[in-house]
């Protein structure tokens, strides 16, 4: 498992830094020039769920609020900080409740968008604190606290509802670090869904005077 | 190389325009969708063309804002000149004053990524409806018939249909009738809302026979709520103009074929030896001309014209009235710029498009020729290094940063004073109180309008608090806006049009409005194109020459 996650994820490192920028670039030649460019800014905030691997234990289930704030710096790519909290009340049977804080940051790039409809992909590096319990024996828990650095990758699209207002979906592969049943920090493989609504605030107008 | 893309360029022309001889002109019965292919087959055509010109594109954009009592103003502006390149995608090479700031990029990296920056390349792209113009990507909808000018147009709906890619135009356009060419669209490119296409009003003009060939754009983009959040939309105002597009300009090969010795021998009884005073005359000229006749090849300064011939008769007058003896003659140019400025070459002095267009009349004019002239008979005179030819092979885009008319400000000052003398002599000096009004609406505007006002060759008309000709600008009456029967200055565009094939300028033919409230003065602002198209005249059809040889 952790080889397989190993190899998709330096796949994953190839398509984001070599091939989706060609192919943006291939995409962009074909497309007129905007006029303007500058940052644009959004923020999201959606529903999220998240699977967790307790170490030697199994799978549980966490379900939360996700925040984030967008920065486009050009029509093919952009950053973005991203919060998240997911709750669970009981950890695999464990009786006690488990949740995880996270604070992520990185690039987006949108590789394909059709009509207002784009696509985006996304690798993150942050901070993960990770509450949980993992079961020792049947009546034996262990219950902690974890925070290590973390990061992320994934993709989504994003597509308007209105002039301001943006649906988002996300899927996500979430790397954290937890205890397993013997005490010893193990990596742990999360799959993360979000769907968010996107506000996006326009651009400050007048700004261009600074240009100068 | 020059000829070898002249050959090029009119091989092209001759065969496009025999495609549209032979085309069979419309008939009655030929029906919408017919016309929708012959319409798609000439915007190919003409993106073809389009890649063998390459005109200089002029883009001007003023930012605007309401304030509370609902008067919008500019409160900031940018300007690009370039040369269009349509090969590989829209690009063009910028005329720049100055180099970009290397050092402050690498200390500052994300400066560029984090503010908004107007792309000329944008704004030249709203030459082209789409360079990829297809039938399948779009739907078509009848609007009406109606006359553009001369042409008579179909008006049709355009909008991207369920294949369309991001970008495709969607708006209107307008198709002369005769051969099917688009000679108007308006409207947009179709894309994401983070990314900024504007709305942009493209005009066409019938330059050559068959050939319509992108003039002007006009741009505006307006903020619904101003003042009512931090964030709100792009709100603004742009005018693009093209010109030089004939690639035969200047091209002296023809004029060597013409060459007719009648005489070889000079047998008149006139000393023929030059003595020191006229060998340097004779040498300062020689600059003069060599930075004329550069000026004039790259697109940037018309050649002779109406326009020149009014410049010369203000400077006649001031001559004349003042009894001055000036050797060599003072010749008068215009520079084809918009930013307003005004300077000597030698004796030849030049005024920008720009700065005519905006002037309110004529003994305004005459206040911006008596301060050149007083640089001519105060002696200040031209760079003789310019003498050497091997100063402009130089590439066109460094021009600005190659060539430097502007004096310094004693110089300036000194100009100013002998200008006042030389008006104080003239049959302007009754009327120089608009002139004084110019100045003071220059001033008003000069803080904003920093890209307007700085000139980009020669000497600035409004510097900080202080503008040329402070005593005028004193003795003037106070500026009041809202007062509709004191124009200070004019809209951009007011005075001169641009034959954008042959750089000629004449007078514009308008016939004079009674303003109607103090929002439509607007001095020095950027306003809509509505020109009148006219077919080519058949003595400027275009006729095919055979290349010469060294």
């Amino acid at each position: 498992m952790r080889n397989t996650m190993r190899t998709i994820g330096k796949v994953w490192f190839l398509g984001f830094v070599i091939v989706a920028p060609a192919l943006g670039q291939s995409r962009l030649q074909s497309e007129p020039s905007p006029a303007v460019t500058g940052p644009t800014y959004n923020v999201a905030v959606g529903y999220t769920y998240l699977s967790m691997p307790m170490p030697g234990a199994g799978r549980a289930n966490f379900n939360g609020l996700d925040f984030s704030g967008n920065i486009g710096l050009s029509p093919r790519w952009g950053a973005t900080l991203d919060s998240s909290y997911l709750f669970t009340p009981e950890v695999l049977s464990t009786r006690h409740q488990g949740y995880m804080v996270n604070l992520h940051t990185g690039p987006v790039f949108y590789p394909v968008a059709h009509g207002n409809t784009r696509v985006f992909v996304r690798a993150l590096a942050g901070m993960a604190l990770v509450d949980g319990a993992v079961p020792i024996t049947k009546s034996e828990d262990f219950h902690g606290w974890e925070l290590r650095p973390s990061y992320a990758f994934g993709g989504g699209v994003e597509h308007p509802v209105s002039g301001q207002l943006a649906l988002r979906v996300i899927g996500d592969y979430l790397r954290t670090d937890f205890y397993d049943p013997a005490g010893a920090v193990k990596p742990q493989n999360n799959l993360r869904l979000t769907v968010s609504f996107v506000f996006r605030l326009k651009e400050r107008a007048h700004r261009s005077a600074q240009l100068r | 190389m020059r000829s070898f893309r002249t050959i090029v360029f009119l091989l092209l022309v001759s065969a496009t325009a025999s495609v549209a001889s032979e085309t069979p002109k419309p008939s009655p019965a030929l029906s919408f969708d017919q016309t929708v292919d012959r319409i798609i087959a000439r915007e190919r055509g003409f993106v073809v063309t389009m890649k063998h010109m390459h005109p200089l594109a002029e883009t001007y954009i003023q930012n605007l804002h309401e304030d509370n009592d609902h008067n919008v103003e500019p409160v900031s502006d940018q300007y690009f000149l370039g040369r269009l390149d349509l090969n590989d995608g829209i690009r063009d090479s910028v005329f720049q004053k100055q180099h970009a700031r290397f050092l402050h990029h690498a200390l500052n990296p994300f400066s560029a990524a984090l503010e908004y920056k107007f792309l000329p390349q944008g704004f030249a792209q709203m030459v082209v409806l789409d360079a990829d113009f297809q039938k399948s990507n779009y739907r078509f909808t009848f609007v009406r018939r109606e006359f553009l000018g001369e042409a008579r147009c179909i008006v049709i709906d355009v909008q991207p249909g369920k294949k369309a890619k991001e970008g495709s135009f969607t708006g209107r356009i307008w198709v002369e009738e005769r051969d099917f060419n688009i000679v108007r669209f308006n409207g947009t490119y179709s894309g994401h809302p983070d990314t900024h296409y504007l709305h942009f009003d493209s005009w066409r003009f019938n330059l050559q026979t068959d050939v319509w060939l992108p003039s002007y754009v006009y741009v505006e983009e307006s903020g619904t709520k101003p003042n009512s959040a931090l964030f709100h939309d792009l709100y603004l105002k742009a005018q693009t103009r093209l010109w030089a597009y004939d690639p035969e300009q200047l091209n002296h090969e023809e004029e060597f074929t013409q060459i007719k010795v009648d005489n070889s021998v000079d047998d008149r009884p006139v000393a023929k030896d030059n003595s020191p005073v006229e060998a340097q005359r004779m040498w300062e000229r020689m600059a003069e001309d060599n930075a004329v006749e550069h000026l004039q090849k790259i697109g940037l300064l018309a050649p002779t014209g109406d326009v020149d011939n009014i410049l010369q008769t203000v400077v006649n007058n001031l001559i004349v009235t003042n009894k001055l003896q000036i050797e060599p003659d003072v010749r008068c140019r215009v520079l084809l710029t918009l930013p307003l400025e005004s300077f000597t070459i030698g004796h030849t002095v030049v005024v920008s498009r720009g700065l005519l267009d905006v002037l309110p009349d004529e003994a305004s004019l005459a206040m911006v020729l008596a301060h050149e002239l007083g640089h001519l008979v105060l002696g200040h005179h031209i760079d003789t290094q310019l003498a050497f030819n091997d100063g402009f092979f130089f590439a066109d885009k460094d021009t600005f940063q190659r060539l430097h008319f502007e004096l310094d400000a004693a110089a300036e000052g000194a100009a100013d004073n002998k200008a006042m003398e030389l008006l104080g002599n003239s049959p302007y000096k009754d009327k120089l109180s608009n002139a004084g009004l110019f100045l003071k609406a220059l001033h008003d505007r000069a803080p904003l309008l920093t890209n307007l006002i700085r000139p980009r060759l020669g000497d600035t008309m409004a510097s900080g608090n202080t503008t040329r000709m402070a005593a005028l600008f004193s003795a003037a009456p106070a500026l009041q806006k809202q007062r509709l029967d004191q124009v200070a200055a004019l809209p951009i565009g007011s005075r001169v049009k641009l034959d954008p094939w042959s750089n000629q300028l004449t007078m514009m033919n308008a016939k004079p409005v009674a303003l109607v409230s103090p929002r439509e003065k607007m001095p020095f602002e950027v306003t809509p194109f509505f020109p009148f198209l006219t077919y080519s005249q058949a003595d400027r059809k275009l006729v095919a020459r055979g290349s010469v040889g060294p």
